[in-house]
């Protein structure tokens, strides 16, 4: 089974957020600093789930997000992010779209973290 | 002055050779001659006819008569008796100079009669200018200084005439008025000197005279050009009669009063208009004198219908602000100073206010008699001066209002500035503390560490939660500013609020009641926003309650015009008078450290304002807290289209 983690974000805080929260528990944590790495990383590793932040330099994360669904479609996304207003009405465009994706309201702790990849790679619907 | 008259006279005379013969006795006089000549003595200018020989009066003047010799028997003589007989001598040279040249002559000498010597003045006149035919002299004897130089000098005119209305008498003031010297009308008739005046009012005064009765006329306005007549003149002419009766003649006198007339009729109108300035004024005029009672006034204070029965109508109502106005007037007096008051009289239909001003009459002689006083009703001056003082007020209040205003509204501006940057630092924190909370919670779970190192990352995990849970509050300040408005039902937002403080109010034994009438009117609001202000509002009373012995929370709304009103009270110990005016300021809080931001009631309020609506503390007798959130409601109409 594909247990394959990409998460994109220029904070190096955050990236290690996701290292330290999935590796203990099995799974292969790859990591991205801006948009157009992690496209390409998701392109050649073709992850099992990816957390993707929204406000990044260079390519914001909606647009990241787009370039994603042309790369891999059927991986699914979670949105990490603090809502901010800025990117809310791109992304229900996306959404609009036909873009899928999850949201999770930054920050995450650890167990926050496990549950959301738990119940997106294995368990029964829960979020 | 001499006053002659050329008088009727006999046929020539002869030239005059033989001597003057004086005669010593007294020479009878006509009667006539004598009547007139007393007429005129009493008048002062003695006269006499030709041919009357001599005359003498009853009290001693005599009369000379001159005639040539040869014509008239006995002949030529000049009668000169009475006279101081030193005198007689230089008084027939004088009269027969005067027959001779027929130049006028003046004697002057002494006249003795009955033991009485008296000056007299001699004067005499030829009647013709040629001497050979001089036929005879008149004159007139005066007594010197005695009424003919009074008529002389008088400044009227005075004129005598005899029956004939040939003129005897005439001053030099007749003269001047009339322009015509005693030359040119002595002898002639007063229709001939003065023909324009024949079928005038003089002329027919003079025949009025001569029928025996008086013409007196006051301010006769008199236009006779030819006469040199043009103005007023006062006129009085009056019968002279001889001893039986018989009117010899008249007397006239005229004085001209046209400048006095003049004067009169400027005097009249000027007093009439000062009358009329004083009495149909707008002002009321009044005098006092030195007792301070009322002499006059053009009319009183207080219509007279109004006044109290026994005061007079001009005197000063009796509530007149009598003491201060009369301690006014008194100083006037006293010091003779200007001054002036605001009067406030009462009247049946409201108090009037006068300006009054009071100055000090001087009497004739000194002192100050009386004073004046000027009064002039400014009530609706003063009721237009309150109007627009209580209207400056009004503005007053508008200004401190709108100021008020506008400083809430800088504050609001601060809270929304405020939100943001709070916003802006939560996000940015986000990051760092998502990876600080991992990095606590990986070393927690991977450290092999004594057990007080492991109580200590639990500790810093706690305290992490604490930072995480502040700064989700601060984040719910950064509200999406583009949320549109709608139109919603209040019970689904407070219903939304209660689900998500149920746990929270279970869990402390917190008991709500609702009161939230079916009927309430839908609101027009942010509705995410709205539900964030009750959260606020609920998480506030449950913060309230924690040491409350009753823990009740009640919510009530009711329809306020075109709002709806939301109390949310809860039952703890009220916030203290003292700080009731700080509870909207941003970061005041009544919760211990680290339990509130200070910031829930100032960014709530900051959201109703922004919505119309409002957030108020409200007073509750009862004790406890109570917060009233205002929402505009829609109307049925509205509601149809939002």
């Amino acid at each position: 089974m594909n247990r394959r983690i990409l998460t994109i974000d220029d904070d190096p805080a955050v990236r290690d957020a996701f290292v330290f929260a999935l590796s203990d528990v099995g799974y292969e944590v790859e990591t991205a600093s801006d948009g157009a790495e992690g496209v390409e990383l998701a392109r050649r590793t073709a992850p099992a789930l990816i957390f993707l932040d929204l406000r990044m330099p260079g390519m914001d994360g909606v647009e990241t997000l787009r370039r994603l669904h042309e790369v891999c479609p059927r991986v699914p996304v979670y949105i990490v992010t603090a809502f901010r207003p800025d990117y809310l009405d791109e992304l229900a465009q996306a959404a609009r779209d036909g873009l899928r994706f999850g949201i999770a309201s930054k920050p995450l702790t650890s167990n926050q973290i496990r549950t959301i990849t738990h119940s997106v790679l294995e368990g029964p619907e829960v979020m | 002055m001499p006053m002659g008259k050329h008088g009727k006279y006999h046929p020539p005379m002869p030239s005059a050779d033989a001597a003057p013969r004086v005669q010593r006795d007294r020479c009878a006089l006509p009667r006539h001659v004598q009547a007139t000549a007393e007429r005129l003595l009493a008048f002062g200018t003695w006269m006499w006819a030709p041919g009357s020989g001599c005359m003498e009066w009853s009290d001693g003047l005599y009369v000379l008569l001159g005639y040539r010799p040869g014509t008239v028997a006995p002949d030529y003589q000049i009668f000169v008796t009475a006279f101081h007989p030193e005198d007689r001598p230089r008084l027939l040279v004088q009269l027969e100079a005067c027959l001779d040249s027929g130049a006028p002559v003046s004697f002057s000498g002494r006249l003795s009669h009955a033991g009485r010597v008296q000056r007299v003045r001699v004067a005499a006149e030829a009647s013709r200018p040629s001497g050979r035919h001089l036929r005879c002299v008149q004159g007139a004897v005066q007594r010197a200084g005695l009424p003919e130089d009074i008529i002389a000098a008088a400044a009227d005119a005075v004129f005598a005439f005899d029956r004939d209305t040939r003129l005897t008498l005439w001053n030099p003031a007749a003269g001047r008025l009339m322009h015509r010297t005693a030359q040119q009308v002595i002898g002639r008739r007063v229709a001939e000197a003065f023909p324009s005046l024949a079928g005038s009012r003089a002329g027919r005064c003079c025949h009025r005279v001569l029928a025996g009765q008086g013409c007196h006329a006051r301010g006769v306005r008199i236009v006779e050009r030819a006469a040199g007549l043009n103005g007023y003149f006062d006129v009085d002419f009056t019968p002279l009669n001889g001893p039986t009766g018989e009117v010899t003649g008249g007397i006239g006198l005229v004085r001209e009063v046209t400048a006095q007339r003049r004067a009169q009729a400027r005097l009249r109108l000027g007093a009439r208009q000062s009358c009329s300035l004083v009495e149909h004024g707008p002002d009321i005029v009044m005098r006092f004198d030195r007792r301070l009672r009322c002499l006059y006034a053009n009319r009183p204070l207080v219509p007279a219908e109004h006044a109290a029965k026994d005061i007079p109508p001009t005197t000063l109502h009796p509530d007149a602000g009598r003491s201060l106005w009369y301690r006014i007037m008194q100083r006037v007096l006293a010091t003779g100073a200007p001054a002036s008051v605001e009067l406030f009289v009462p009247t049946p239909t409201g108090t009037r206010v006068f300006d009054t001003r009071m100055v000090a009459e001087p009497g004739e002689h000194g002192p100050v008699r009386s004073v004046l006083a000027v009064a002039r009703d400014i009530t609706e001056q003063k009721q237009a001066e309150e109007v627009i003082r209580q209207a400056n007020r009004r503005l007053a209040a508008t200004l401190g209002e709108l100021r008020a205003r506008q400083r809430q509204d800088v504050q609001t501006e601060k809270l929304t500035a405020l939100g943001t940057l709070a916003a802006g630092i939560a996000h940015e924190l986000n990051n760092p503390m998502m990876g600080v909370m991992n990095y606590v919670d990986y070393a927690r779970r991977n450290l092999a560490a004594p057990e007080t190192v492991q109580d200590v990352l639990t500790r810093a995990a706690r305290e992490l939660e604490r930072i995480r849970d502040l700064l989700k509050n601060m984040l719910a300040f950064a509200r999406p500013i583009d949320e549109p408005s709608g139109e919603f039902s209040l019970h689904s937002v407070i219903g939304a609020a209660l689900d998500l403080m149920t746990h929270e109010f279970r869990a402390r034994q917190i008991e709500v009641k609702l009161d939230l009438p079916f009927e309430l009117p839908a609101v027009w609001a942010k509705e995410g926003h709205l539900q964030q202000v009750f959260v606020n509002l609920l998480m506030n009373a449950r913060d309230a309650l924690a040491n409350a012995p009753r823990k009740e929370v009640s919510i009530r709304a009711i329809q306020e015009g075109t709002r709806v009103r939301v109390d949310v009270t809860d039952s703890g110990a009220g916030i203290p008078v003292a700080i009731r005016h700080r509870i909207f300021d941003p970061f005041f809080t009544t919760k211990p450290p680290g339990k509130g931001t200070g910031l829930g009631l100032s960014i709530s309020r900051a959201i109703m304002l922004e919505q119309g609506g409002d957030l108020v503390y409200r007073d509750r007798p009862g004790g406890g807290t109570t917060l009233s959130v205002s929402i505009p409601a829609i109307s049925s109409k509205e509601g149809e289209s939002p």
